[in-house]
């Protein structure tokens, strides 16, 4: 440290990567889960499925006729369209004491499926904040800051290390010693999609920056979040003060009337969801947005309309090269651009960001364990490789059951949704226990085997929920349902060709022998 | 370079914690006295100061983490650190 500059950063890189690696592995596996959130959560919810799809109208009318039925006094409604990636109808309103509630609605009937799921919004709550409460837990979120920060470090100190870059990218020497392999494995996974880690780190710490750096905030707003957000992206529907009173009883101009108007400006299909503000009274606002899945970005259209005569109000028009840039790179980092094969690369990228962290702490070991001096040492490093096996094959359990779980649990269970985070906690902890007692030449043996067993039980308990089995989804182009399921088999043969084909050698000590960087 | 656990020179380890801490806690605080001295000089919209400045934390952050722990001399890193901060918080309160 000091002194030599590739030397303190190849320090650096080893021991970040050892006390902050767990983490950005965690939050890499859980990010390649959250690409397909939606489509998890349809997945997760049996009742949606087997209809055939609905005109945006008729969706429409649909939750309009819920909301009048069931919160005629709220003073906030919002409904979501059914769209490709998760066919369902949303609606949310607030209830007397400002809460929000929410239903998913089946968009023919109106029916509620009244089902408690995380669905695949767990994998995000658990990437962006280790599924701990924002305001009441902070820690998740500060632990993700700092194994961003540390992933940010890792590639930087990473590319000081490999000064011939270049050459690495083609470099790898599967039948050199083992120690070799682990370092050609590590490298090619780690040079070859570093802009990608790079820039979703990055683009991570943007989309959140109002959380992870609030400095600005405090200059300019006094600290006053709300307000900021407000100014930014002019949040109409909740830019009137909360005391300030609803209107008397009038009757509205039709929704679907209005969501039209604005599809003739935006083009047709163009918008995604629609807020309306004191719906039935006379001081009614209706803002529609325009969806967000056709460019690179997290910042949107929308237009509002005076709920009582349809006259427009205003529109989103606020454009500085700032918040264009901002808009940008958040889109960048949640890939709801560019259709199903990019968010594929994401996917395959983010596990090859999770292996490349996974490689490098198991290269740590194999480098060092050998030539510990001491038994504390050696102790040490047995530890380290445990637990490296339970965070790194213990994930893929953990998370394999979770969905079974989605699948087992009863429906009508209390609390249902806290079971799921339970199993997943509870297997992952499982893992942790197996890798505590098993000898060490079968850990990874044994828990690849477990997540390829789960992985592949997920779409068989599809199997026994009617309507649900693979044969059936893919008769009836239930698209969606079918290649989760699907991917759960891939993804378990994989893990199963993993675990046949892992070897652990326990190492020579030789201690004599000096120990490099 | 030390394996883990061996015992290893005690101005060594010294040194190893304090720019641990440093970065840790004066990466974040050093960043963030910045930031909060940029957003107001700059002359900008409010909305936009904040998210200009928050996106440019996230560049100098890694920038300060590299330096903290290349730095030639811990003790001088340290000084630049404190004098870095100081300098912050008076153009801030110059500008605020």
């Amino acid at each position: 440290m000091g002194g030599n500059f590739r030397k303190s950063m190849a320090w650096v890189h080893t021991w970040i990567g050892l006390f902050l690696g767990w983490f950005a592995f965690l939050i890499f596996f859980t990010g390649a889960l959250s690409v397909f959130h939606d489509e998890l959560n349809y997945w997760a919810r049996p009742s949606l499925h087997g209809q055939a799809p609905v005109s945006r109208v008729q969706a429409l009318r649909t939750g309009e006729a819920f909301l009048r039925e069931h919160a005629p006094d709220s003073r906030m409604w919002r409904v979501v369209y059914p769209n490709e990636r998760y066919p369902a109808l949303m609606v949310s309103w607030e209830d007397a004491e400002g809460k929000t509630e929410q239903a998913v609605l089946d968009p023919r009937s109106g029916k509620v499926d009244a089902l408690e799921t995380e669905g695949g919004s767990f994998f995000v709550r658990m990437h962006f904040r280790l599924h701990l409460d924002r305001t009441k837990q902070p820690i998740g979120v500060w632990i993700v800051v700092a194994a961003s920060m540390a992933m940010l470090l890792a590639c930087i100190s990473g590319i000081v290390i490999h000064a011939r870059i270049i050459k690495d990218l083609f470099l790898f020497r599967p039948k050199a010693g083992k120690q070799r392999r682990w370092l050609d494995a590590h490298n090619l996974l780690g040079v070859l999609p570093l802009p990608f880690y790079l820039i979703i780190t990055f683009t991570g710490l943007v989309a959140y920056y109002y959380v992870y750096m609030p400095a600005p905030i405090h200059a300019l707003y006094e600290g006053d979040e709300k307000q900021f957000r407000s100014d930014v992206v002019q949040l109409q529907y909740r830019d009137y003060a909360p005391d300030n009173p609803p209107g008397r009883r009038a009757e509205n101009y039709p929704l679907a009337k209005l969501v039209e108007r604005a599809e003739a400006m935006f083009g047709p299909d163009s918008t995604n969801y629609f807020y309306v503000r004191d719906p039935g009274r006379d001081n009614a606002v209706v803002e529609v947005w325009r969806r967000r899945d056709d460019g690179i970005r997290q910042q949107v259209h929308r237009i509002a309309y005076d709920g009582v005569t349809g006259e427009t109000l205003r529109m989103f028009t606020r454009r500085s090269p700032v918040l264009e840039t901002q808009s940008f790179l958040s889109g960048l980092h949640f890939a709801e651009f560019g259709g199903s094969a990019l968010r594929w690369l994401y996917v395959i990228a983010a596990m090859m960001g999770a292996a490349v962290i996974a490689t490098g702490t198991e290269l740590f070991i194999i480098k060092r364990k050998s030539k510990a001096a001491s038994d504390r040492g050696r102790y040490a490093y047995a530890m380290i490789e445990r637990v490296n096996v339970a965070v790194v094959a213990g994930l893929a359990v953990a998370s394999a059951a979770f969905l079974c779980g989605m699948r087992l649990l009863p429906a009508a269970m209390a609390d249902r949704k806290w079971w799921e985070v339970f199993v997943f906690l509870a297997v992952w902890l499982a893992a942790f226990v197996h890798a505590g007692i098993r000898p060490m030449d079968r850990l990874w043996r044994e828990q690849l085997a477990a997540g390829a067993f789960f992985a592949v039980l997920a779409p068989l308990m599809s199997l026994l929920t009617p309507g649900l089995a693979l044969p059936h989804t893919i008769r009836n182009g239930d698209s969606v349902t079918a290649i989760v399921d699907i991917a759960c088999i891939v993804w378990g043969a994989l893990l199963a060709v993993l675990a046949a084909r892992v070897k652990w050698q326990p190492v020579r000590h030789s201690p004599a022998r000096a120990v490099e960087a | 370079m030390p394996s883990l656990l061996q015992p290893i020179d005690r101005r060594r380890a010294f040194d190893i914690a304090v720019r641990c801490l440093t970065a840790i806690f004066g990466g974040y605080f050093v960043t963030y006295a910045a930031m909060f001295a940029l957003a107001r000089l700059l002359p900008l919209t409010r909305a936009d100061a904040v998210l200009l400045t928050s996106m440019l934390a996230f560049l100098l952050a890694p920038a300060l983490l590299v330096w903290i722990f290349a730095a030639r001399s811990t003790g001088r890193m340290l000084v630049l650190l404190a004098l870095g901060t100081g300098l912050c918080a008076a153009v801030a309160a110059w500008a605020g």
